[in-house]
């Protein structure tokens, strides 16, 4: 393990909270307090997984990202004041792997560091063409023994819990009336379902979600059903 | 059975308003045919009251004119007849006669009343001395020889002696002269009348005396004649007349005169003497005519006053017609009911010739009233004649008055108004300008055939020389149709430039409407106050333009503000949130500082939800926010929302109640933002309702639109006065509990920039808020 994280943050007393949360965690953490500087630090060290604030002096995060990206393969994850759905949109497309608004949940960011490196560390070699997975983001589904994955850690679920994420995860990104989904479930006729299935699918994201109360695999399409988002990675 | 009788009351009130109605029509026609020939009612009364046509005053002057007649006769001058003289050989007479002819003439044609009557009021007016006009016959008779006089006095015996209904026998110095007695059981005397005459009149040379079924008659009065007096014979204290003293005559007149025909080769059949029976006939048809007349009056005005009586109830009979009329195309009123009875009425004018006597009258330049009294006495008669068709001519008026009054816009309902809308629906769709051009078109047509007309006219005048002056005017014509020709082409060329030019103006307020404020769009216009208003429009666009950018830079730099300030507070929240965390994982600290703790790490969390809501309604407020319409139903979405929050409502002391309707309610709007309206509200009922009441969900489809409304008890008493959805207003002004008091601004705001409706009511306890969404159309 021991294995080593870049924290790029203007604000010192952030960078320490996170080295103290990391540390915890038991990840060995470099501090960079700007762009440039975690640029040098890149060069110098083996680094497992970045941090990277985006509002940086020198060079901001989102510039950092790209010059990264240009020789390394290594998982970042962008920690940003601005929360907006496009801000994310933009850093996600600039090449980081996860997005975490400020002010974060550390619990949150350990849960996301700990999940990124396992996929670069565990995942990375693994053949993603074998025909009986599914691979969706940091989930993984074998159809045959219906087993999911959650970072490569099987997740326990429940009979229910199976039937349902069987359904989804073989349908990726289609959306599912509650009515369908019980019917095909339970397979009885699905009246006022919606109670019953929404307590299953709260109960998969706590297990399968870093979190659950903004999920970002298992998703409620407002108003039309439910749905397994597709993951581009 | 109430019912029943109100429902006949009301026939009933229309039945016997239109009979009443139509009666007293009938009647007051009649009355006034009566009033314009005679002036007045009384006679009306003295005809009603005599029974006998022997007592009417026709038949005074009819006898009265015999006996003139025959004492001319007796004294043998010439008889002055106006019939006899026209119409047998007379013309020789009657060339000189036609002074004293003039308003006899009608006598022997109608005997009427009207003619009766002029000749009373001449004669009551004329020299008291003579009989008839003394002054004109004496120089009549003068001019006469005594051969020519016998011949007339044996013409008119010829003609008159064959009617038996008059018998006369005229003596002079004793001596019989003239008689029709023969053939008839008369002997010539007084005494002993033969069967059938009731009346006899005898003048024996000073005095007249008249027996009627054998009573005699009050003649003279007190000897003095007046005016008003029953009969006018000789034999007054007041009249001259020696002449007649030794003439003798004695008349007999039958009680039921029955016509006689008398052969004239082919020419008439009837013959001249029939005067006493065309008399008789004329009385007993004016006074069944009158008789008729009084009944209606009558009955009409009974009727009418049943109606008044009735009418409150139902029977309103002008608005039951109304009603009727509302039905009918207007193009049908319109022929039905105006141009029907107009034509019958001129029908009634050109049978009575009115129409020919105007023409002769503005022909001769006569004057006016004259013409204008004959015509009012024609038609008065026509109407009379046609009580039929003139009763239903008016109603159809009446009816058609009573549809304008009672219904308004009733010429909508007709092909021609619906055409007419039709073609200006049609007209509306185009442009000002295109409209405007079009109108000049149409002018500018009717001009044309004005002036091909006029050329035609003049050529057809220069061709056939219709009257020597004809060419000059029709010339005359032609160069002024040829001037406003030219004109019209001039000026509609003109407005044709200043339609477009406006059209052109119309089409740039449209377009800086639909937001285009860009520069550049300045044109020149021909016309110089037009060109004024599109300088202005350009000022107005400029200050829009400026307007609109400033307030869009100001809102940017609102938004740009506020995110700039939520981030600056996020920074360091960062670390607040991240050191508390750390805190909360430390062990071993004294129990206080773990409450310590635990209070900051609450109110950090609200912090952080304070400095996320303020940014969303921001962003919501200044129409930034990003919306993705999708099509979804909004009763799922209601469900989805309970199902999420089902934990919290658990918790909660309150019940929820749903009332969605299974069937799909569609609307096109952002799930994701309605979500979080919906869990706004819910969440606020929850947690401001009062303890084991019940929050209602409810969602209804009113009027294309999907209303969800959330309805729930306030635990707290509401004031009115404050407006929930503004932002940081909490029911309570105290603040200590977890809300950020932007629930509801950022479900109002988020609602609005989803395009709905955000309502809120509040009655009594009662916190209502109603969330409309335009529904999609299946």
């Amino acid at each position: 393990m021991n294995e080593c994280v870049l924290v790029a943050d203007d604000d010192r007393e952030i960078v320490k909270a996170i080295e103290i949360l990391l540390g915890k965690e038991g990840y060995r953490v470099l501090k960079a307090y700007d762009g440039m500087q975690a640029l040098d630090l890149l060069m110098a060290e083996t680094v497992h997984l970045v941090i990277m604030d985006v509002m940086m002096p020198r060079l901001d995060g989102l510039s950092a990202v790209m010059r990264i990206r240009e020789k390394r393969n290594i998982p970042i994850i962008v920690l940003s004041a601005k929360s907006e759905e496009t801000d994310k949109v933009l850093g996600l497309s600039m090449g980081a792997d996860d997005y975490v608004a400020k002010p974060y949940n550390p619990a949150e960011l350990a849960a996301r560091v700990k999940s990124q490196l396992r996929r670069y560390t565990c995942l990375g070699g693994i053949d993603a063409s074998l025909a009986d997975r599914i691979m969706n983001g940091r989930l993984e589904y074998h159809i045959d023994g219906h087993v999911l994955y959650a970072d490569g850690v099987p997740v326990r679920l429940t009979a229910t819990e199976t039937k349902i994420i069987d359904l989804l995860m073989n349908n990726l990104g289609r959306i599912f009336p509650a009515e369908e989904i019980y019917e095909r479930v339970w397979e009885e006729p699905g009246f006022a379902s919606e109670n019953t299935v929404m307590v299953h699918i709260r109960r998969i994201r706590e297990k399968i979600e870093l979190n659950p109360k903004e999920p970002e695999y298992l998703k409620v399409v407002w108003g039309i059903g439910y749905k397994m988002e597709k993951m581009e990675r | 059975m109430a019912t029943k009788w109100k429902k006949w009351k009301g026939n009933l009130a229309c039945i016997s308003f239109v009979l009443g109605a139509s009666l007293l029509i009938t009647g007051g026609v009649g009355c006034a045919r009566w009033l314009r020939i005679n002036g007045s009612m009384t006679s009306a009364w003295q005809m009603l009251n005599a029974e006998d046509y022997q007592n009417s005053g026709l038949f005074r002057n009819f006898i009265e004119n015999q006996l003139d007649n025959f004492l001319d006769m007796a004294c043998g001058n010439a008889v002055y007849d106006d019939y006899y003289s026209y119409y047998d050989d007379g013309i020789r007479f009657s060339y000189q006669a036609d002074a004293v002819q003039e308003g006899k003439d009608a006598v022997s044609e109608m005997g009427s009343a009207a003619y009766v009557k002029q000749v009373q009021e001449e004669e009551a007016t004329a020299d008291i001395g003579g009989l008839v006009s003394g002054i004109g016959e004496e120089y009549w008779q003068e001019g006469l020889t005594n051969e020519q006089k016998k011949e007339s006095i044996l013409k008119y015996h010829n003609a008159i002696k064959d009617d038996k209904n008059l018998l006369y026998s005229i003596c002079y110095s004793d001596k019989e002269l003239y008689s029709n007695r023969f053939g008839s059981s008369w002997d010539g005397t007084e005494n002993g009348l033969p069967e059938g005459y009731n009346f006899c009149l005898r003048f024996d040379g000073t005095k007249v005396t008249i027996k009627k079924d054998g009573e005699e008659l009050d003649i003279y009065g007190d000897g003095i004649y007046r005016e008003g007096s029953s009969w006018c014979v000789p034999g007054y204290r007041n009249f001259s007349g020696k002449e007649w003293k030794d003439a003798d005559i004695l008349l007999l007149v039958a009680a039921d005169p029955t016509p006689f025909l008398k052969s004239m080769g082919d020419r008439y059949s009837y013959g001249y003497g029939n005067g006493l029976y065309q008399l008789y006939q004329e009385y007993t048809n004016e006074r069944s005519l009158l008789l008729r007349t009084v009944f209606c009056m009558a009955a009409g005005i009974v009727l009418l006053a049943l109606y008044l009586f009735l009418r409150n109830v139902k029977g309103e009979f002008s608005g039951r017609a109304a009603g009727v009329m509302s039905k009918i195309w207007f193009e049908a009123k319109v022929f039905f009911c105006l141009l029907v009875p107009i034509a019958f009425f001129l029908g009634i004018l050109a049978q009575e010739g009115v129409f020919y006597r105007i023409e002769t009258a503005c022909y001769y330049g006569a004057a006016a009233y004259e013409y204008a009294s004959e015509l009012s006495y024609a038609f008065l008669d026509g109407l009379a004649g046609h009580p039929v068709a003139f009763l239903a001519v008016f109603w159809l008026f009446y009816l058609f008055v009573v549809d304008l009054r009672r219904n308004k816009g009733s010429y909508k309902n007709g092909i021609f108004y619906k055409f007419i809308t039709r073609l200006d629906s049609r007209g509306l769709a185009l442009s000002v300008s295109v409209r405007m051009i079009k109108r000049t078109y149409v002018v500018f047509v009717l001009t044309c055939i004005l002036f091909l007309y006029t050329f035609c006219m003049f050529a057809v005048s220069l061709l056939y020389d219709v009257e020597p002056m004809a060419p000059y005017g029709q010339m005359f014509a032609c160069a002024l149709v040829c001037l406003l020709f030219f004109a019209e082409y001039v000026f509609q060329r003109k407005n044709r430039e200043v339609a477009q030019d406006i059209g052109q103006l119309a089409e740039q307020i449209s377009g800086i409407r639909s937001g285009n404020y860009k520069a550049g769009t300045a044109f020149l216009v021909q016309d110089n106050d037009l060109q004024h208003m599109a300088e202005e429009l350009e000022d107005i666009r400029q200050g829009l333009e400026n307007a609109v950018e400033e307030r869009i830079h100001s809102e940017r730099m609102k938004v740009e503000l506020v995110a700039n300030v939520s981030h600056d507070i996020k920074t360091p929240l960062t670390s607040i949130i991240s050191y508390i965390k750390l805190l909360k994982q430390e062990e071993g600290l004294p129990d206080y500082v773990t409450d310590y703790i635990r209070i900051l790490d609450e109110k950090s969390e609200r912090l952080k939800n304070m400095v996320q809501d303020v940014f969303a309604v921001s962003k919501a407020a200044s129409g930034q926010l990003t919306v993705e319409y999708k099509e979804l139903d909004l009763g799922k979405l209601l469900y989805q929302t309970l199902a999420d929050m089902e934990e919290l409502i658990k918790k909660s002391p309150v019940t929820v109640k749903a009332e969605i309707p299974k069937k799909p309610v569609m609307v096109c709007s952002d799930g994701q933002r309605m979500y979080r309206v919906f869990l706004n509200l819910i969440g606020n009922a929850v947690k401001y309702s009062l303890e084991g009441s019940r929050v209602y969900v409810a969602l209804k489809e009113e009027g294309g639109f999907a209303v969800a409304s959330v309805t729930n008890t306030s635990s707290q008493e509401l004031d009115r006065s404050v407006d929930f959805a503004e932002r940081f207003i909490r029911g309570d002004e105290s603040r200590t509990d977890g809300g950020s008091g932007l629930g509801l601004s950022i479900a109002k705001s988020f609602t609005e920039a989803c395009g709905g409706t955000f309502e809120l009511e509040i009655i009594a306890d009662l916190f209502v808020v109603r969330v409309l969404l335009p529904g999609t159309d299946e």
